[in-house]
Parts: C-alpha cells; structure tokens; sequence
C-alpha cells in the first residue's frame, strides 16, 4: 500500500528532539524508542499532514506514554526490588557531538544532569524541541510564568555551575560553526523572559 | 570569582548540541506502525456502498431515499438500535466528556429489500431494512489519545412510492 504522504521526513525531522526529551521520562532508551514510536503513530493519523502547529501536541503524547509507561514500570520494578538497576545511567539527555564537541557534550550534559528534572524538561522542550512557554505550560499544566522561572532558574544554575571552565567552553564554542537547523526544525516564537 | 557565562550564550552552547540521532530499527518499527494504521484507515473508508437496491426504484423513490439517507448521515441524534447495550451508548455520548469528535464513519454492510407496502390510505411505500456499522474517533486533546467506539446500526427505511 501506498503511504501516499512524506511521514518519513518529518519523523526524521523530529524524533531526534522527542527521544531526547523522552529519555528524560523514562528509564531505558529501549522504553523511550517505545514511546516516540506510539507517540509518533498516534500522532500522525491524527495529523497526516505533519502541520508544524500540532508539533506541541506531539510532545504532549510523549509527555503522557511516558509517564504512564514509567508508572507501570515503577509498579514492576517494585514488585521485583530491584529499583535503582534499571535507572542507573539510562536518565542522562542524550547528544550526539561532532568530535570537537565531544568535551562540550560531556560537561553540558553533566551539567543539565545537575538541574532539576522540571527545569531539564523545560529546558528540552525549549531549546531543543522548539516550543514557546506558552505551549510548555499547556503540556505540563503549569502557569506560563511558572515555566519561565523554571527556564530562568534552570539557566542561573547552568551560570553557576558552568563558570569555573567558562573560558574552555566559549574558546572551542566560538572555534565551532553553530548550526541550528539541525537541531530546530521549526523556529521557537521569540519571546521575553519575565 | 570568575565570571560567569551569560544566558545568551549558554542557550547557544545548548543548541549548538544535536540531540542523538534515532536507530533505523526505530524508523523501521513506525513505519511497519503507520502501515498498519493506513491500512486500517485505508479499508474504511473507501468500502464500496451497496447500491443494488436502489435499481428498482423509481426515479421519485430515489430521490426520496437520498434526501432520507443524508439526513441519517449527518444527523447527531441518530436513533440507536435497541440491541446497543448501556455501555455502548455511554461509549457513544463521549464528546460531553472532555473529549473530541474527530470522524463518524458509517458503512452499509447489508439492505434488505421488505418489498412495497400500503398504507391505511392506500398509499403504496417501500420498505427497506438496511445493516451497518457506525464507527466513532475521539481524540482527546490534552494529550492526543484516540478512542474508537464501534457499534451495529440498522435503520428501517420507509420510502414514498409513485407508480408511473
């Protein structure tokens, strides 16, 4: 049968941001890759046409799979004692460098390893997915203004903790091209941090 | 004290991180997924509608029976048959629950013909007993899930007759 539409553009487009932000839900990439797949598949029979403004609906389904899926897991997991095994390692943001970005890569994500995992979801979900406050809060059911004092917050102590090698990561930053398109298929709206 | 990074660019720094790129195993398990789903989607909705027992009518009736087969169509207060069971029609009122209608798709799977009758009037109709499924998608928007209610429909159709 013909799929008759370009799914597969759009999935590649943006499943790398959704398995990033999923591995933050859930303990295993195994699992995440599981609830990208049925996020995605409900998802675009909703929305065949992969139109960019349902994009935030999509990190919703994730949000939900995933949290349902780890309160299952959690039940299970229990049930076995053997609770810290399976999470251990697997709860890091997950980046995919290029080989002079490898030292970055490693001091960023212990960095963000260092947030709360309500600021790491914010900080996800803007930087790398590309949503506004304003749709983050309609995901996780918070204020707008609750959202942007986490991002703000979350920045502050990314300030903190990334000074001490301040001049390490702004001299190989600035020696690197950066490219966004990469990364952020669709643009954030701009918006103003209160 | 040395100084810190500012916002602006460790916002860069973060972006400027590509997120692990995703397994073909993933791409592939998807696609198998999506295969599926049109498929499914697919069949529904482009069954054939039984039409052989419009052919006998006449011209009249067969306007009569369009005009009567679109009101059933687009009606929301279809008259559910009374084989539906109480959760079946719970299922069926679930857009007062939060959730969203998204389709209503309703096939014809079998028309009897019931052959003409008079009325007390004398007046000739025809009667036609038609069999079907009525299939229902919600969505639920605060977080995308889709919910699909299915059940049997039959309708009695009674039909105006002229003879020419």
């Amino acid at each position: 049968m013909d799929l008759a539409f370009d799914w597969k553009h759009t999935f590649e487009q943006l499943a790398p941001q959704l398995l990033l932000y999923a591995r933050q839900l859930v303990a295993t990439k195994a699992d995440a890759e599981d609830v990208v797949q049925m996020a995605f598949v409900r998802w675009w029979r909703r929305f065949p046409e992969g139109d960019s403004q349902h994009i935030p609906l999509l990190y919703a389904a994730v949000r939900t799979i995933a949290l349902d899926q780890r309160r299952s897991e959690n039940r299970r997991v229990s049930r076995e004692a053997k609770s810290e095994i399976a999470i251990a390692g697997e709860n890091a943001p997950s980046f995919d460098p290029r080989p002079e970005q490898r030292e970055t890569a490693e001091i960023i994500e212990t960095a963000l390893q260092g947030l709360s995992k309500e600021q790491r979801e914010v900080v996800t979900l803007h930087l790398w997915g590309g949503l506004t406050f304003k749709e983050i809060a309609a995901i996780s059911g918070e204020s707008i203004n609750t959202i942007a004092g986490r991002y703000r917050y979350a920045l502050n102590n990314l300030q903190k903790q990334l000074a001490p090698v301040r001049e390490e990561l702004l001299t190989s930053h600035e020696s690197q091209p950066v490219t966004l398109n990469h990364v952020l298929p669709f643009s954030p709206a701009p918006e103003i941090l209160s | 004290m040395k100084p810190e990074i500012q916002a602006s660019q460790i916002e860069n720094l973060l972006r400027s991180l590509a997120p692990a790129a995703i397994s073909p195993e993933l791409c592939e398990r998807v696609e198998e997924d999506l295969r599926l789903e049109m498929g499914w989607l697919s069949q529904t909705v482009k069954k054939p509608v039984t039409k052989r027992w419009l052919f006998p009518l006449s011209y009249v009736a067969m306007g009569a029976a369009a005009a009567i087969a679109a009101m059933s169509a687009f009606s929301n207060s279809a008259t559910l048959p009374s084989s539906l069971s109480p959760k079946d029609v719970a299922s069926s009122s679930l857009s007062t629950s939060g959730v969203m209608p998204v389709s209503t798709i309703s096939e014809w799977d079998d028309v009897q013909d019931e052959g003409i009758r008079y009325t007390a009037d004398r007046l000739p109709e025809k009667h036609v007993r038609v069999r079907g499924t009525e299939r229902h998608l919600y969505i639920d928007p605060r977080d995308g899930a889709e919910i699909i209610v299915e059940y049997p429909r039959e309708q009695s159709l009674v039909l105006p007759v002229s003879f020419q």
